[in-house]
């Protein structure tokens, strides 16, 4: 196995498990790390995609990527700043209002 | 006549007709407590009423002939009017119900007296003259069917007057049934006469525009209708039941109203009659004349003597209307009104009399072989009951004399010199002229001139009776109706427009046949014991024959029920099939259609309810299914 189908593999389990830390977690700021970590093994494989092919496009995507993800993990964080003063509680559980009222 | 002259005359018409309709209304919605007011208010309406018939008599006199006619309905671009046509014939046909009706209602108050009923009685009477009135003016066939209807239901209804009594009711039950059969026969010949001409007026040339063959059907099935209404042979055996209804009824019934009814169609009709109805006419009435002759020699009851004396007398008038004496038999039919209203009058003054000592014991007193002796006790009966009789016998200076003898002058010059089948129609009413004063005769001997049978204080009727029995007696003299220096010049105008050339010869032969007849009569009954008499009812088996018509009907109908009972059978099946069938069906409805439809909105509800349930609000499942949405995604893009 070469070095980069172990970075491929590490990539595949970093985004695993940030989808499982994601879903399973009650904490919505852990939500968002998971979702952090996802994005991470997203930029893991821009990178890696960008040594095979010749130029810089991937590994500038990533930085964009990681732009972005800084950005979202501000306005993630301010949401669920808001939504604690709102609910009074951080925990996804009980934050339900997507659902129809019945 | 002037437009004016016409609508008063028109007035005066509807004045007639009206009053006694009238008067039976009111009769009818009188309430019992003051029941007594109906006889007077009927009678006083119809004292009105003949006063204004007579007005329009002498107003028409012999000359004109008056016709009004409104739409009544369109049929197929065929009108039918209500029509009225007044001739002559008409106006004294009018004049002579209105008249008699109300000497019959001045009659029934004395002898009604005692009724608890008198305002229905009254009032079916009033209706009774109202039907008959009717059918006497109107000229469309129609009416005058509706009004031949109203005649027999009135009839009907005074017949069964006496309601606690069950010969009434199956008296009136037959008389109306047998009327039935006229009817009929009625009907059918307006349906041909109105497919056939397309008019029901008796006054359009057009009715009788039609093949002969069906002009003569039509003719007899009218003369049907004139069978069972004036009590013909083989119809006539209601008549003598009849005698069941109050005397009064049976008056107007003789007289005026029911059995006129038919004559007077004959005359109205006359045009429609082909030679060969005509033949039938004659024959019809020569039958019914001699049974009615020999019926009335037999009978022992006061009022079935006369019933049959009737059919007698109407056969005569059947006869001359079918022979050639048309204004002989009318005019006999107008001087028979009037002697046999004063008869039936008479004969329940005398059953009134004696039924007024009588109450207690069981005696019959309508046998003439319980009267006997009356003469003396019932002095103004006796007159005008004798004057009455001979002018039924057609004892000379009475109206029935004049009659006859044209009767018999008109026949006989009908007849001619050669031997043919007019002959022995002829010699029938030669049969009946001297037939009639031996039952006539016979009928006076016993009641007024025997050796009394039982000892009775009778004492004589009330004025309120003996009025109208002298009016008619007046009546039924000679005077008014032929030259005489009291005659009503217009009567004789109307009536002997064609007064055959007297022929003397026919004269004397029938007064002396009437005489012998008188005298035969005198020796025959002058010395006969008549208790040990056994009572014979000619019936001349007509009964036998209805009443095996009656059970062939019995049997058919209950043949009918049998395959009725079949037919059930069927129908049951069917039905339960069909339930069956309806079961099934139910069940496929509610479990196969219906199962769909529930199959299909539960299905959708447990789709709804999972899809639902990953809308569950938590962010995470969310995401967890987009994942696995993205991961098919991807599974799909690559393979």
């Amino acid at each position: 196995m070469s070095k980069q189908e172990l970075l491929f593999f590490f990539s595949a389990f970093l985004f695993c498990s940030g989808l499982l830390i994601a879903v399973t977690k009650k904490n919505a700021i852990v939500v968002l790390m998971g979702i952090e970590l996802m994005l991470n093994a997203a930029n893991l494989n821009l990178a890696l995609f960008n040594f095979q092919k010749r130029g810089m496009d991937g590994q500038l995507l990533a930085l964009f990527i990681i732009i972005v993800a800084v950005c979202e993990a501000a306005v993630g964080i301010a949401i669920i700043l808001k939504s604690y003063h709102f609910y009074h509680s951080s925990v996804l559980d009980q934050i339900s209002d997507l659902k129809e009222k019945n | 006549m002037t437009t004016a002259a016409n609508s008063y005359i028109l007035w005066l018409t509807l004045a007639v007709l009206g009053l006694p309709l009238m008067a039976s209304l009111s009769c009818f919605s009188i309430k019992q407590k003051v029941g007594w007011l109906a006889p007077l208010l009927s009678s006083i309406l119809l004292l009105i009423a003949s006063i204004l018939a007579s007005i329009l008599f002498f107003q028409i006199g012999s000359e004109y002939e008056v016709s009004f006619s409104w739409v009544w309905f369109n049929l197929n671009q065929k009108e039918i009017a209500l029509s009225i046509l007044l001739d002559s014939k008409a106006s004294i046909m009018m004049l002579i119900v209105t008249i008699v009706s109300f000497l019959v209602h001045v009659y029934s108050i004395g002898y009604m007296a005692e009724d608890y009923h008198q305002a229905r009685y009254f009032g079916m009477l009033a209706f009774f003259t109202f039907a008959m009135i009717g059918l006497v003016m109107g000229s469309n066939l129609l009416i005058i069917f509706i009004f031949w209807e109203l005649v027999g239901v009135s009839s009907y209804r005074l017949i069964a007057h006496d309601q606690e009594k069950e010969t009434a009711i199956k008296a009136a039950t037959k008389a109306f049934l047998l009327n039935k059969i006229g009817d009929i026969g009625f009907l059918i010949g307006l349906i041909i006469l109105w497919s056939w001409s397309g008019t029901l007026e008796v006054a359009d040339p057009n009715l009788i525009s039609i093949p002969p063959f069906w002009l003569a059907t039509a003719g007899v099935c009218m003369f049907i209708g004139v069978i069972s209404k004036s009590a013909q042979f083989p119809l006539f055996n209601w008549l003598p039941d009849a005698m069941e209804g109050p005397t009064p009824v049976s008056a107007l019934i003789h007289a005026a109203t029911m059995v006129a009814a038919g004559a007077y169609l004959l005359v109205r009709i006359a045009i429609l009659f082909t030679e060969d109805v005509l033949i039938l006419i004659a024959i019809t009435g020569a039958i019914t004349t001699l049974a009615g002759a020999v019926g009335a020699l037999f009978q022992f009851d006061i009022k079935k003597i006369l019933a049959y004396s009737t059919i007698s007398q109407l056969g005569l008038i059947v006869m001359a209307m079918g022979g050639g004496a048309v204004q002989g038999g009318y005019f006999h039919l107008l001087h028979h009104a009037f002697f046999k209203a004063g008869l039936f009058l008479g004969a329940g003054a005398i059953i009134h009399a004696l039924h007024q000592v009588n109450q207690q014991s069981n005696m019959d007193v309508q046998d003439i072989r319980n009267m006997g002796g009356l003469r003396k006790k019932l002095p103004i009966t006796f007159i005008s009951f004798m004057i009455c009789a001979a002018a039924l016998s057609g004892i000379p200076f009475t109206s029935g004399y004049v009659s006859k003898e044209f009767i018999l002058t008109q026949m006989t010059m009908w007849a001619g010199n050669e031997f043919s089948w007019r002959w022995i129609v002829m010699s029938c009413t030669w049969a009946v002229t001297f037939l009639t004063p031996i039952y006539t005769f016979r009928l006076v001997w016993f009641i007024f001139y025997r050796k009394p049978q039982h000892e009775h204080n009778i004492e004589e009727v009330p004025i309120i009776m003996r009025i109208p029995l002298i009016v008619l007696a007046v009546g039924s003299l000679a005077m008014l109706s032929s030259l005489s220096p009291f005659h009503i010049s217009s009567v004789i105008n109307v009536l002997q427009q064609s007064y055959p050339s007297t022929n003397t010869i026919i004269s004397f032969v029938s007064i002396a046949l009437i005489l012998i007849s008188s005298a035969a009569a005198f020796y025959i009954y002058k010395n006969q014991d008549a208790k040990n008499q056994k009572l014979v009812t000619p019936q001349y088996y007509l009964d036998a024959v209805s009443n095996y018509f009656s059970l062939l009907t019995l049997k058919l109908s209950e043949a009918t029920r049998w395959f009725d009972k079949r037919i059930d059978f069927l129908i049951h099946g069917i039905s339960y099939f069909q339930i069956t069938v309806a079961h099934i069906t139910g069940w496929a409805d509610r479990y196969l259609v219906d199962g769909v439809v529930d199959g299909i909105a539960y299905s959708a509800k447990g789709v709804g309810a999972v899809t639902r349930s990953l809308a569950n609000g938590k962010i995470q499942s969310y995401l967890l299914w987009a994942m696995a949405g993205l991961v098919i995604f991807i599974v799909w893009i690559l393979y």
